[in-house]
């Protein structure tokens, strides 16, 4: 059995002790260092909760400890749930029972928190462990691949999101795809935008650490101030970064400042990235290969397209080829797999997959493959995808954006990127509302370059000239505040949709 | 109530400005009538639907007594501000059903 990504860690830990591992605030926790956090954390929860099979709950914000204690449920063999930290405390519990956690742990005491862990104090070797590991300290827990770890939770934005059981083997092969394809290993710095709970961190923080490299860790209190992200990148020499559309969209509003020069691999994550920002881009990283990427959360990544820069960029972006080992598959409106070019829900299955939800029913989701092949289990995603005559591969939207508009099938998404292509608009989301005559009407809301900057009636001929006519808005509204936007900085289309069904649509 | 249609024999003025006003009251809150070109193409954009064209033809009706025939409640002839008038004026004189 090939070490799993623990176990990596561990060997960079004994290998190269006085390597950075992370930064934090400028300071480096070097790998030795981090081990021994790990360590004692590992000891703590082993100490404070016996392992009954059980998982538990991390009530966690970013920082070098709560990574330690992240890596002390890793060096343990335990499975966690790891949600966001700003999830309130209800539904917080009532996820922690809903995976069966047996206790909630922090660094820091807090409401829900069972057991506080220092990973600054107490042995990092307790009585009966053997050392043999880095610096006389314990070596990881061997475990099976198929065991989970990781309990990521889907971003579902209505009701409580779904967990996602990761298991130990589906990272190691996925840190192995990162160290691979971006060239992540001793002396390379990975910017990590996202929060800890994200999936996007599995790249940014556990395979950089898996393969020796430096997690550069964005504080999330300062993730919206463009001069410290672009302080990030130069002063640490970050040459891969990985992010959501507003990150790039907050780094261009340093450009004046001159291109980074740093970065090598430019990786879009999370978002389709507009086209506007796009066009912008190149002046912030002129040298740096760009990539598209595409996942999801039950799957990890399943796609990466790089950009070719000789060529114009145009949004959308494909999401171009399928990584090592993915099968994938377009089906049509009868469910079975197209062959050829056309359009369809897009099926996905990774190396990196989950087993499926350890709260919600998975067979909706999780399948063979239509066509009967067997000895595969598929990932509906819920995307639409586009296959093209010459194989490339695009997403037209999220099957939940489809709507009905007059009997016409409409992607509201497909809505939004029309009005985005109009070059006064900044910001736009379309949201679909009942209508008992048309069956939905299409509702835009939109800010401007600046007050007055068009009209309502040359935005409508902007669409009508790009779209079939139940793709144009009901209504265009626009604003002059920025719209609302979710902690993963997508546009909150449903906060936009409650406000305008609240005031009577 | 609408009001009492006027006498057949006497032949309305139909305004684009009094359609524009109506269709921007009634489709296109916040816009101001002034900007409303003549020939803005209302179908295309979608400002007005099938419905709409009813609702038009029921405002005609109201305001100037001007009834529409069945064979012009057609999309051709909502398609812009001065199409409604000169569909409204055809009707009101008489030559409608063209």
């Amino acid at each position: 059995m090939s070490p799993s990504f623990v176990e990596a860690f561990a060997r960079h830990a004994a290998d190269r002790p006085g390597a950075p591992a992370l930064v934090w605030e400028d300071r480096p926790v070097g790998y030795a260092e981090l081990y021994a956090l790990a360590c004692r954390a590992r000891a703590q929860v082993e100490a404070a909760v016996p392992d009954d099979g059980r998982p538990v709950g991390l009530r966690v914000r970013k920082s070098p400890e709560t990574v330690a204690l992240v890596l002390g449920c890793l060096l343990a063999g335990r499975s966690f749930l790891l949600p966001s930290h700003e999830l309130p405390d209800a539904p917080f519990g009532e996820l922690c029972r809903q995976a069966g956690c047996s206790a909630v742990l922090s660094t820091l005491p807090g409401p829900l928190v069972d057991v506080v862990v220092d990973p600054h104090t107490g042995p990092a070797t307790p009585a009966g462990h053997p050392g043999g590991g880095p610096g006389g300290l314990p070596l990881p827990r061997r475990t099976a691949e198929d065991a989970p770890g990781f309990l990521l939770t889907t971003s579902g934005s209505t009701g409580l999101p779904k967990v996602v059981p990761l298991p130990y083997g589906a990272v190691t092969r996925f840190s192995g795809w990162v160290g691979e394809t971006f060239r992540v290993g001793p002396g390379t710095a990975v910017l990590n935008y996202a929060p800890l709970n994200f999936d996007i961190s599995l790249l940014d923080v556990w395979s950089t650490l898996a393969c020796g490299g430096t997690a550069v860790l964005v504080d999330p209190e300062r993730a919206t101030v463009p001069r410290h992200l672009r302080e990030q990148i130069v002063r640490h020499r970050v040459s891969v970064v990985q992010g959501v559309p507003l990150l790039f969209r907050l780094l261009l509003e340093t450009a004046e400042q001159g291109p980074l020069e740093g970065p090598e691999h430019v990786v879009f994550a999370g978002d389709a990235m507009p086209g506007r920002l796009l066009d912008e881009l190149p002046r912030l990283l002129p040298g740096a290969r760009w990539y598209n990427n595409y996942g999801c959360t039950e799957t990890n990544n399943s796609f990466l397209h790089e950009v070719d820069r000789t060529l114009p960029v145009t949004a959308p972006l494909p999401i171009g080829r399928p990584l090592p080992g993915v099968e994938w598959l377009i089906t049509g409106g009868d469910g079975r797999a197209l062959h050829g070019p056309g359009s369809g829900e897009l099926l996905v299955s990774t190396p990196f997959q989950t087993a499926g939800y350890a709260n919600a029913a998975s067979g909706e989701r999780f399948g063979p493959h239509p066509d009967g092949v067997a000895g595969r289990v598929y990932y509906r995603t819920g995307d639409l995808a586009t296959r093209e005559a010459d194989g490339t591969v695009r997403l037209v939207g999220r099957q939940d954006f489809l709507v009905k508009v007059r009997g016409f099938q409409v992607s509201t998404q497909s809505v939004e990127g029309v009005l985005l292509e109009h070059p006064e608009v900044v910001e736009a989301a379309v949201v679909a509302l009942p209508d008992p005559v048309a069956g939905h009407r299409l509702h835009a809301r939109i800010r401007l370059t600046g007050p007055g900057a068009a009209g309502v009636l040359a935005l409508r001929q902007h669409c009508a000239q790009r779209s079939a006519r139940a793709a144009v808005p009901a209504v265009i509204e626009t604003v002059r505040e920025p719209l609302p936007r979710t902690s993963t900085g997508k546009v909150d289309r449903n906060r936009i949709r409650e406000q305008l069904l609240a005031a009577g649509g | 109530m609408p009001a009492e249609p006027p006498a057949a024999t006497a032949v309305p003025d139909v305004l684009d400005g009094d359609i524009a006003a109506f269709v921007v009251e009634r489709f296109l809150p916040g816009v101001d009538a002034g900007e409303l070109d003549p020939d803005y193409d209302l179908l295309a954009t979608a400002v007005i639907d099938s419905l709409g064209i009813l609702h038009i033809a029921a405002w005609l009706e109201q305001r100037y007594g001007i009834v529409l025939p069945d064979a012009d409640l057609a999309g051709r002839n909502f398609r812009t501000v001065a199409a409604i008038r000169a569909v409204a004026e055809r009707a009101a004189r008489g030559e409608g059903g063209a």
